[in-house]
């Protein structure tokens, strides 16, 4: 019977859209479909696109921060971290060292709770929903560190120009010694839930499929170059704000292998939360003693020049190039942004694949729709 | 009941109240059965996710167990044809805004929205101010029941709009719209 | 590190306009619009592995655009090349068949701002709504008074819309 089929080649056209699909925001796929296997899938993106970098020639200086979380907002604290750096590179302002291991505590945090996202967004996918409320239950945990700490659960608006915006409130440092024996327990149970069924690893094996000679040609940075084979690291490569000491516990993770389906990327990202839970414990008990901010000066305007810095945010490499004509409002802001550079290798990683695996698929590449968009 | 096209109640009461005339007699009055079906329909609204932006990450908080919303009899549905109400959570754009409108549409009576967040209310930061692409606000393309502030809204403030749509649903008048008119 | 590189393009292409810029903070390469392919293309073969493209910025100078490409070396420092444009007839040549990545970027920057690489233009927007009239992201671009019946402005004390 499937002779048959192949023998006479119908497709049909099919459409996966914008509502409902399981990457986190608005993504449309035109698929041609022959039987169950796809053909061709063309992605369709711009139904987010709020027009961010001509807004930033409206707003303030002292307003861009909120502006620029909400570009990738699941990890909004490296966004501002690299603005924050780009500006300190034009003001030529020095950053204390306590200020440096604040912000190097509240970027782990941050990645932790955006790969525990993604492990429920890949349960739902794949219909395992009890898993999903475990996963939601520890990420819960996270947020009630971050509202003591800054007093928000999702845009918290924390680092800032020449430092963070408050201390460290007292018993925070305890509670995240709690949080991080709480957690670690938690990844052998996350093991028994994921990794040991075999129903659920099945749907994702051999699906998706990644190679490393893409990834070098087209610049794809993050846990899905590192999964395939191709290790590029901004902390470890250009190191910012205090990650030298860890550059060798770092490159550990070096593969040699040649490329990637579903599985290894999720691997790939439990593995991730394993190595910042090492890297905190570690910082949380030594935070130097000193200021937490520097002071600046009251009119707001900033020199003339220019500036680009990079940071390694939870999807890839995250690049702000800043340009100012020495007035109170910006000139020129250009948003670097990870995920843009995996729109061209969406249709070769999803032909030859069936219909029902394309969610999984999708949902393994943590492909943010308000980056690319901006 | 087949009820007259537009109506967002759902019945026409002057078609209801000719069916009813031969089965009971004249003096009876329906106020219970109001209550009746409005109970039954504010306990069990299934809703649409429209998840758009920042705010859909706290909107799938509310589904996990420390913010629970099936404790108010609401679950999430995927298509739209199954739901009764539909939560706008995140900027509307021009591209997006024609998508929104066809899912309205294809909503069965009686259907209720919540706009949620700041950028559906009004637009928020990216209001007409301050940026072309972005409209300012749901209500310039679909009628509203309940606007939840905040950038992004806690849990709880949804789960606070919820209940007062709950209450907005038990005052309605289903069948006693026609006899005193 | 940069130095080395000029040191080396000036001698091989001496006949084209090649200037070092180092006053802004970042250090640039300024080469001429007509000599992208071939400058590009020989930094392409120069070094060991091809360098990584990273990104590429348009700018709105009064009466030109300026474009930047922004490259990465294995080591990991920067390379910084500079080209500028006019206004009225806005053309450049396009890197898209040794970077892949290129493409992507190069049709943001033709829906935005107008500049039309290796003179191919695209039919269909992108990034903004079908049949979008004007370039937005040019200094003198006028925000929109209504688009397909939705007013753009918004009054706080009219009611928008109305139950059926």
């Amino acid at each position: 019977m499937s002779n048959q089929n192949m023998e006479t080649e119908e497709t049909y056209y099919s459409n996966y859209g914008p509502q409902g699909g399981l990457a986190s925001g608005p993504l449309k796929l035109k698929m041609t479909l022959s039987g169950e296997r796809v053909v061709a899938a063309e992605p369709d993106v711009g139904f987010l696109h709020r027009g961010i970098e001509k807004t930033c020639e409206k707003l303030q200086w002292v307003a861009l921060p909120s502006l620029i979380e909400k570009v990738d907002y699941l990890s909004s604290i490296h966004g501002t971290l690299a603005l924050s750096l780009a500006v300190e590179k034009l003001m030529k302002i020095e950053i204390s060292p306590r200020a440096q291991a604040i912000r190097l505590i509240v970027s782990e945090l941050n990645r932790i709770a955006s790969h525990i996202y993604f492990l429920t967004t890949m349960a739902k996918a794949c219909g395992a929903q009890t898993a999903s409320q475990f996963f939601l239950r520890d990420r819960e945990k996270i947020n009630n560190l971050f509202e003591m700490l800054t007093g928000a659960r999702l845009m918290y608006n924390y680092v800032c120009v020449g430092g963070v915006m408050s201390d460290i409130t007292e018993g925070f440092i305890e509670k995240t010694h709690d949080t991080i024996k709480y957690l670690k327990p938690k990844l052998k149970e996350y093991d028994d839930l994921l990794f040991n069924n075999h129903i659920f690893t099945n749907r994702l094996k051999k699906t998706g499929i990644l190679k490393t000679s893409d990834c070098i040609s087209h610049y794809i940075t993050g846990p899905n170059a590192r999964a395939s084979g191709f290790f590029y690291d901004v902390r470890a490569l250009s190191p910012y704000c205090g990650y030298e000491k860890y550059k060798e516990f770092l490159e550990r993770s070096i593969k040699p292998v040649t490329q990637s389906d579903s599985l290894d990327r999720l691997q790939q990202r439990v593995l991730e939360i394993r190595q910042s839970l090492e890297i905190l414990s570690l910082e949380i008990d030594r935070v130097p003693a000193g200021t937490y901010k520097e002071k600046l000066s009251k009119d707001g305007k900033v020199p003339k020049g220019e500036a680009y810095s990079v940071v390694e945010s939870s999807r890839g490499l995250f690049g702000v190039y800043v340009c100012s004509s020495g007035g109170n409002v910006a000139e020129r802001i250009k948003l670097r942004t990870p995920s843009l550079s995996l729109l061209k290798v969406v249709p070769d990683i999803l032909k030859g694949n069936e219909v029902s695996d394309v969610p999984g698929v999708i949902a393994s590449l943590d492909i943010s729709v308000s980056e690319i968009d901006r | 009941m087949r009820g007259k096209k537009g109506t967002w109640t759902g019945s026409s009461s002057g078609e209801l109240m000719k069916n009813l005339e031969n089965a009971l007699p004249e003096y009876a009055v329906f106020t219970k059965l109001d209550d009746i079906i409005n109970w039954s329909r504010y306990n069990s609204l299934s809703y649409l996710t429209l998840d758009l932006a920042c705010c859909g990450i706290e909107m799938s908080h509310v589904e996990g167990s420390r913010f629970d919303i099936e404790r108010f009899g609401s679950a999430p549905v995927a298509s739209p044809r199954h739901a009764d109400l539909m939560i706008v959570a995140g900027t509307i754009s021009y591209k997006m805004a024609p998508i929104i409108k066809n899912l309205y549409d294809q909503m069965p009576f009686p259907k209720y929205v919540i706009s949620m967040g700041s950028c559906s209310n009004s637009g928020g930061i990216f209001n007409w101010e301050n940026s072309y692409a972005a409209v300012s606000g749901v209500d310039k393309i679909i009628p509203v029941d309940v606007f939840v502030p905040g950038c992004p809204p806690r849990p709880e403030a949804l789960l606070h709009g919820l209940v007062s749509l709950q209450k907005k649903i038990s005052k309605q008048k289903v069948l006693v719209q026609g006899v005193f008119s | 590190m940069e130095k080395e590189l000029f040191e080396k393009i000036k001698n091989r292409f001496s006949d084209s306009k090649i200037e070092l810029l180092n006053n802004t903070g970042i250090a640039k390469i300024y080469i001429e619009s007509k000599d992208i392919k071939k400058i590009l293309g020989f930094v392409s073969t120069y070094f060991e592995e091809k360098p990584f493209l990273e990104t590429i910025i348009a700018r709105d100078i009064d009466d030109s655009f300026s474009v930047s490409y922004i490259f990465r070396e294995k080591t990991g420092d920067i390379l910084t090349f500079e080209t500028e444009t006019n206004k009225k007839k806005p053309e450049l040549d396009s890197i898209a068949s040794t970077w892949p990545g290129a493409e992507v970027l190069e049709r943001e920057i033709q829906e935005l701002f107008g500049i039309v690489f290796d003179g191919k233009e695209y039919t269909s927007n992108m990034f903004l709504a079908d049949q979008w009239v004007g370039k937005p992201m040019k200094k003198d671009y006028v925000f929109p008074e209504d688009f397909k019946g939705i007013e753009h402005r918004r009054n706080p004390l009219k009611k928008e819309h109305e139950r059926p």
